[in-house]
């Protein structure tokens, strides 16, 4: 080993930086050379004056004052800006569910009113179908006895179910069971 | 320099203790947090402090450091790496300070024209008869270190005041294990040329 390669790891020597081969190599180098142990013995000397001489400064109180109080008030931006952010990243989706509300309540309503008016057109058609068809079977039947030379009684439209037991005979037409909401 | 003391570290905490606090602290527990910061501002500090040569910018900058490692204290993997991880921050906000303006702490003159370290810098002073004196060392000491170019100071610093391994250094700067055993090798022979007029017998 030569001198230079000696002194190129003489600091990481004295640091305790080298594996043990080269620690010994340099060992073994600084027995027998006096310049290598006298640049050792200054930088070992510089090293203790520095160590020795080098006042440091000591952390104020205000230091942990004033951080604590800066995380404090970063943690309640973080509280406030999260409810504020949590408000703003949804809502789009509030406005989405509020829009989606609206058409099912539109269209619910849309239908019970067609409901509503398809149930009113059904029943103003079968009242005038019955009323038509009453009118229809009376006239039928009062030519028929007129043409038989009878005289028509408030009975005699249903003198022909007399008989019948299964029949209701009455003299007035049957109820119309949509007159009374459809008219 | 009122304030400035003799080398005390921190209060004492060990390993076990140091990783248990950081998971409390991670968790918000502010008074693990202050054990955490009671070892290891001073050091920061310190180490701050040599790097940008100005108390007011050192105390600014620590108070930054622990802010924002409180914040970040969850992200950590390894709180076994606390220390490399925590001068890394501390280092970072060094370099972020001063990446816009031209630094106090470059020594314009111990760079060459390629804007490479001039590493052996003959001291020109006189050694009076009275310089042994301490103050007056602690001073030829800091101006040896405030010499050094930030890529060496902040090597020299880790390295001969702090005792950080290099694998650690390296974490730290962000450069090879090879380069920061070199670097650190060139920062203590400048350093020693410029005291070496103390140090003769």
């Amino acid at each position: 080993m030569d001198c230079k390669s000696c002194t190129e790891d003489m600091t990481a020597y004295l640091d305790g930086e080298l594996n043990r081969a080269r620690f010994r190599e340099i060992e073994g180098h600084l027995e027998g050379c006096l310049p290598c142990l006298e640049e050792l013995e200054s930088l070992k000397r510089s090293g203790r004056l520095v160590e020795s001489h080098l006042p440091e400064l000591e952390p104020k109180p205000e230091i942990w004052n004033n951080l604590t109080a800066k995380i404090a008030a970063a943690q309640e931006t973080k509280r406030r800006g999260g409810l504020l952010s949590f408000c703003a990243a949804h809502r789009w989706k509030a406005a989405a569910a509020a829009i989606a509300a609206s058409v099912v309540l539109a269209t619910g309503l849309w239908g019970f009113w067609n409901h509503q008016q398809s149930e009113k057109a059904l029943r103003q058609y079968m009242s005038e179908y019955i009323q038509k068809r009453d009118s229809h079977i009376h006239a039928t039947r009062a030519r028929a006895s007129d043409a038989r030379g009878e005289t028509r009684t408030a009975d005699s439209d249903h003198a022909e179910y007399s008989d019948n037991p299964f029949v209701e005979v009455r003299a007035e037409p049957f109820d119309n069971p949509f007159r009374s909401e459809a008219q | 320099m009122g304030r400035l003391d003799s080398h005390a570290g921190g209060p004492a905490i060990n390993t076990s203790q140091l990783v248990e606090c950081i998971r409390e602290a991670g968790n918000g527990n502010l008074g693990a947090y202050q054990k955490i910061y009671d070892h290891y501002a001073r050091k920061v500090l310190n180490f701050i402090y040599r790097m940008v040569n100005s108390i007011e910018e050192a105390e600014d900058l620590t108070q930054e450091t622990f802010t924002a490692v409180y914040q970040k204290l969850a992200t950590l993997q390894d709180p076994e790496r606390f220390e490399p991880w925590l001068f890394r921050i501390a280092r970072n906000f060094v370099y972020q300070r001063y990446r816009n303006r031209q630094p106090a702490m470059v020594a314009v003159d111990a760079l060459d024209e390629d804007g490479q370290p001039i590493l052996q810098i003959e001291d020109q002073r006189q050694t009076p008869d009275e310089a042994f004196e301490a103050r007056e060392l602690e001073q030829v000491v800091q101006e040896a270190i405030a010499s050094l170019a930030p890529k060496y100071r902040e090597v020299f610093v880790l390295s001969a005041i702090r005792h950080l391994s290099y694998q650690e250094i390296a974490e730290i700067v962000g450069r090879s294990l090879a380069s920061v055993k070199t670097d650190i090798h060139r920062a203590r022979l400048d350093v020693r040329n410029r005291v070496k007029h103390y140090i003769q017998d």
